[in-house]
């Protein structure tokens, strides 16, 4: 009986042991984490502190849904893996043999090194157990101060409102999350998060974290020379594979575990997943990482195919992302960069209270539709993928955007409002028609 | 928070308290014009009012502190009344003796018609005489196996015979019942008596106003959005001590409103001048209690709209729901009283109406002529055709969450407890078997309560059974043919339902053609009735399902319990438009919609499998498509067919193909 031991109890190594199971029923699983004893939803951590969710419900699983699909659950930590002999070495057991190991170990949270950033208040937000810290630290805090500008970081932020903790954030670009976000688009964001009475700090960085008497941190010094006295610090400037305890191995890696387009790294029988493995080359040409769940749960997909016997490659579809920056929802298909690229042109539409816009990216000269960002007005994810599918042109999507609208009934529809404004910066007579389930649905 | 909110719950708080502390503060007159009053409400006649006023001797204008004290008072003298009336009236032990003494003279047992005139002269006692040969007359000329057995029989007799004499000429046990509550509502004096004005200004307006002042200012909390911060902290929703006190005192507020509202007639008696302005009648607990579900669902359903000003589908929903509440359970039916009629709420369709179909239901509708023909028939066309077509059209949601005064008050007083439900696989196999088995209940009843009722005019017995059995047959012939094309129902269910239903034909069959009993569904309807009234309608909906808000959930009778719900939830499962779409693969897996659904179901169970939710409990509240972070289900109306398939693989993956299917 063949034993795969998977690494990871996240979201891609669970998709991954689920899909073994499905497709085989005979052979061992054992999940293996350091981390909780059950799955649960690492993008649930902020519901946790805010008081939305108890950790039991962030476990997308019932705890008797492992055993009834005998996937062994195992709490340890791997301190190494001796890949030569197929054994996993723990902190708390005595060795594991496998036959096919699966590595899906995740993130960790970047540090760059500060002075001062290992200081007792001063964490990351990745881990049950950085939420756990965080609790500690929480009590008697005046001020946060969050370091460096991307989705954990405004969830950061948001976390500490809720207790009355006031947050300074600061952010090493001109703009919050630039990489990503367009300039209107960060705006709009920016100004939510000022509304929400964030203190935030454009072009500056972390240069110190100061210890108070007590041995905690007391204050930050900025790059710009200034100190913000706090009692918190979080550092959410990116994350990076958790892997440390592969380095000293045969296993290549380089920031994360090397694979190939089949999951598979160099050594045989074993594959890397999530967050954690870093293609030679991307299947779709984009980035070589990418650490977001959709990606882990797709690669958990596709590593099960291959694990029972289907060999797949990993081909993930038309990109698509979404967060929540406070009380503003963003979803986004399809390619927007946050710097305009050669050749592209893209078009805003912004509500007068400033609190849903929607952007369009799409070519300069054939006008092919190349990507949406939506803030506060959902969108449906297929009618989107199959546009991207049919190659269709911006001036279709404005016309069927109705189709595409995903908000709750009775909410004011803005597509004519939208399209009224891209007539006029493009010269266009384009009028929205209604939605129709047809075409929503595909229904010949 | 704010002064103006401090205020505002300092004020609640305060007038809450003197609502509570108010039933305390009632004295009681034991009168003569007090007894009359509370008698003639329950229409005791002159002769049966005597009796009780006879018996007042010293307790005549005594003054009792507290209801506590005068309720067993009360009690007291009406036994001592009907004692009375069966010293004068009743067949006495020395009686019966006289019969069997005088029937045996030779040893053997003669009971004849002469003797019966002997002991109670037919001039003298002509009541008595008569009241004897009607129930002893069939013992004349039998035999006995020895004067034991005789004078038993006469013994059990007697008590039967007593027993009408006191229901006759004394008070019987359901007019004490009535007159306990009237009796000591006609007899407050005192305070509250004396500023009736004050404390209903007190504890039904300013309550309100400060709930209001607490609530409305919210308004300007942050930006609008999801506001849920701290729900798992607060006391109040987390079964800490404020939210079991609260639960208590709703079970509590549910004994006594049912069982024995004797006991809070001070509430009833705040409320008469609304209720004489509005129908000119005075209130009873009903009234009261119309009152209080109207201004708790006013004040949590103008929370529920602050809360959600983002969402203009609650803001929607909850404006139909209040207008409903307002509009046909509150205000239709005061209409309708004030000018006699029978009192209807044309929204509440059997078998949440349990009580349609019955008897005196029946017989009150049928004498308010043509209104209430036309009553019958909405009622009827509402769950016959209503039901389904709605259902169809936007799901059960219609209902449950747009009309229902149940769900009404659950979706605005019990917001605050929408976490507390039970997520478990286990929950929801509970869930499936005892809310359908309430509406086998239900039905059984409804079947028995009509036949019973049954020939009338031109519908008779065997036309009834044979439209119920059609109606059965039928459905369940419509739901095998759906099954055919989609698996709707699992395997279990549906042979469940199958064998239920064709057992209710099978025994209507039966009974009715075969055996020709009396009592079609083997029990006989008054005891049905009292069952389902008890079970059901009292310790079900009232009690559990709406004093274990705190501790459940707030829909804990909606979805273990109400029989219209099963119904609602058959048709959404079977042929509906209505469906929650999950938005591709967008879910995240956080768990926040599973959380604050309030029936219990684990939508991101679907969610994460990009599979649409269609579910036979969803009432469609949409809280779940609120609070989603990422946007991922929208609950919507749209083309039936394979609404609930799972997809092939969650969009966003081109790797893993259509051979690839993999189902949970
Ligand atoms: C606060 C927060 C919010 C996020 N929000 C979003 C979002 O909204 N949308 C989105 O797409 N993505 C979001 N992400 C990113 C997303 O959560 C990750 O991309 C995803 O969880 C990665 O899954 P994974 O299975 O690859 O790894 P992980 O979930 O990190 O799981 C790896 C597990 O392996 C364990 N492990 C590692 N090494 C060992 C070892 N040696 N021995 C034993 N166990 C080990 C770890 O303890 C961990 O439990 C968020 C992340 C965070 C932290
Ligand atoms: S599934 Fe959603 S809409 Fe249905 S009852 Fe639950 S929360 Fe309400
Ligand atoms: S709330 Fe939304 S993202 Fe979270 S589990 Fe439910 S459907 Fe998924």
């Amino acid at each position: 009986m063949t034993h795969i031991a998977i690494i990871g109890n996240g979201i891609s190594g669970v998709t991954a042991a689920r899909h073994i199971r499905k497709r085989d029923s005979q052979c061992r699983i054992t999940l293996i984490s350091a981390e909780t004893d059950h799955f649960f939803s690492r993008t649930a951590l902020m519901y946790i502190y805010m008081g939305h969710m108890k950790f039991e419900n962030t476990k997308p699983f019932e705890d008797h849904f492992w055993p009834k699909n005998r996937i062994d659950l195992k709490r340890a930590y791997v301190e190494k893996v001796d890949f030569a002999n197929k054994t996993l070495h723990f902190d708390n057991d005595a060795p594991m043999a496998y036959d096919v190991l699966v590595l899906a170990c995740g993130s960790k949270p970047n540090k760059f090194g500060w002075p001062g950033q290992d200081l007792p208040g001063v964490q990351g937000l990745y881990s049950y157990q950085d939420l756990e810290t965080l609790e500690e630290n929480s009590p008697g805090a005046k001020r946060a101060v969050i370091v460096g500008g991307g989705l954990i970081g405004v969830e950061f932020a948001e976390m500490m409102l809720t207790r009355d903790i006031k947050v300074s954030f600061l952010v090493r670009e001109n703009r919050f999350w630039g990489n990503v976000l367009p300039p209107e688009d960060g705006d709009m964001i920016m100004r939510h998060m000022r509304e929400h009475h964030v203190d935030l700090r454009l072009n500056t960085e972390l240069k110190e974290v100061i210890a108070g008497d007590d041995g905690r941190a007391r204050a930050v010094l900025t790059s710009t020379g200034e100190e913000i006295p706090c009692q918190i610090v979080g550092l959410t400037a990116g994350v990076s594979p958790n892997i440390a305890f592969l380095k000293e191995s045969d296993l290549e890696t380089q920031r994360g575990i090397m694979v190939n387009e089949f999951l598979e790294t160099n050594i045989p029988d074993v594959y890397a997943i999530g967050d954690c493995a870093q293609f030679h080359q991307h299947p779709t040409g984009r980035r070589p990482m990418e650490q977001v769940w959709y990606t882990g749960r797709m690669m958990g997909e596709t590593v099960g195919a291959t694990i029972t016997g289907k060999k797949t490659a990993y081909k993930p579809g038309v990109w698509f992302n979404s967060a929540k920056f406070f009380d503003i929802e963003y979803q986004t298909y399809g390619d927007v960069p946050g710097k305009a690229k050669e050749g592209q042109q893209s078009f805003w539409w912004e509500h007068p209270e400033g609190r849903i816009g929607v952007k369009l990216v799409f070519d300069e000269t054939t006008h092919r539709f190349v990507g949406v960002n939506t803030f506060g007005i959902r969108m449906r994810h297929v009618v989107f993928d199959k546009w991207f599918h049919e190659e269709r042109s911006v001036e279709y999507v404005l016309e069927y955007l109705p189709d595409a609208n995903f908000d709750p009934e009775f909410y004011r529809k803005h597509e004519k409002s939208i399209c009224d404004k891209f007539n006029k910066e493009f010269n266009t007579n384009i009028k929205p028609r209604k939605a129709r389930w047809k075409r929503i649905l595909n229904i010949a | 928070m704010r002064p103006i909110q401090k205020i505002g719950l300092a004020l609640f708080l305060l007038c809450f308290s003197v609502f509570v502390i108010s039933l305390s503060l009632g004295s009681f007159q034991m009168t003569e014009s007090a007894l009359r009053q509370g008698m003639e409400q329950v229409g005791a006649s002159e002769a049966q009012q005597q009796y009780v006023i006879d018996q007042l001797g010293e307790e005549d204008g005594k003054v009792f502190g507290s209801q506590f004290a005068y309720v067993p008072a009360l009690t007291e003298l009406v036994a001592k009344a009907n004692a009375a009336v069966m010293a004068e009236n009743g067949v006495s032990d020395e009686e019966i003796e006289q019969l069997v003494t005088l029937s045996s003279a030779d040893g053997a047992v003669n009971y004849t018609s002469e003797i019966i005139d002997q002991v109670f002269s037919p001039e003298t006692a002509a009541g008595k005489n008569k009241a004897i040969r009607d129930n002893t007359g069939w013992m004349i000329g039998r035999e006995f196996s020895g004067v034991e057995d005789f004078k038993n029989n006469l013994d059990q007799k007697k008590q039967d015979i007593n027993r009408g004499i006191v229901g006759q000429l004394g008070l019987p046990d359901d007019k004490i019942k009535y007159l306990k509550y009237h009796a000591t509502k006609a007899a407050t004096v005192g305070l509250i008596r004396d500023h009736v004005g004050l404390f209903s200004i007190i504890c039904f307006l300013l309550s309100c106003l400060g709930a209001l002042l607490y609530i409305v200012p919210q308004m300007n909390d942050g930006t609008p959005g999801i506001k849920n911060d701290g729900v798992f902290f607060l006391n109040v929703m987390n079964r800490g001590w404020i939210g079991i006190s609260f639960g208590t005192f709703l079970i509590g507020f549910y004994v006594f409103l049912y069982k024995f509202p004797e006991y809070i007639t001070n509430w009833v008696l705040m409320l008469d001048p609304v209720s004489e302005s509005i129908s000119g009648k005075p209130a009873d607990q009903w009234f009261m209690y119309g009152v209080l579900y109207c201004l708790a669902m006013g004040v949590m359903g103008i929370r529920m709209m602050v809360k959600y000003r983002h969402n203009r589908y609650q803001i929607v929903r909850t404006g139909s729901i209040l207008f409903f509440q307002f509009a046909f359970a509150f205000t239709l039916p005061q209409i309708l009283k004030s000018l006699n009629r029978p009192s209807y709420d044309l929204k509440s369709a059997w078998p949440l109406e349990y009580t349609f179909f019955f008897d005196y239901r029946l017989d009150e509708h049928l004498a308010a002529g043509t209104l209430g023909w036309w009553m019958i028939g909405w009622g009827i066309v509402l769950f016959l055709v209503g039901v389904p077509t709605f259902t169809y059209f936007f799901g059960k949601r219609w209902y449950c969450s747009w009309v229902c005064g149940c769900g009404g008050l659950a979706e605005t007083l019990g917001d605050p407890y929408r976490q507390q439900s039970n997520k478990s696989t286990r929950a929801w196999k509970i869930e499936r078997w005892s809310i359908h088995l309430v509406l086998v209940f239900a039905v059984i009843m409804t079947i028995g309560v009509v036949y019973s009722f049954l020939p009338f005019e031109s519908i008779s017995r065997d036309i009834f059974i044979v439209i119920v059995a059609v109606l059965l047959v039928g459905t369940l012939g419509y739901v095998w043919f759906l099954q055919r094309k989609h698996t709707i129902f699992q395997t279990t269910s549906l042979y469940l339902m199958s064998g239920a239903g064709v057992m209710l034909v099978g025994v209507m069959v039966y009974n009715h053609f075969i055996v020709n009993a009396e009592n079609i569904m083997f029990f006989n309807q008054y005891q049905l009735r009292g069952n389902y009234g008890f079970m059901i309608g009292f310790v079900f909906s009232g009690v559990v399902g709406t004093g274990f808000y705190p501790l459940m959930g707030n829909r804990m009778w909606c979805r273990f319990g109400c029989p219209l719900a099963a119904y609602l939830g058959l048709i959404q499962r079977l042929k509906s438009r209505f469906r929650i779409t999950t938005n591709g693969g967008q879910c995240i897996s956080c768990g926040n919609c599973s959380t604050y659904c309030e029936m219990g179901i684990d939508v991101r169970a679907y969610a994460q499998k990009g599979q649409n939710i269609v579910r036979s409990s969803c009432v469609g509240c949409g809280i779940c498509s609120a609070v989603c972070p990422r946007g991922v289900l929208k609950l919507e109306n749209g083309p039936d067919d394979n609404r609930a398939e799972t997809p092939v693989i969650i969009i966003g993956n081109s790797g893993v193909g259509l051979s690839d299917q993999v189902t949970y």
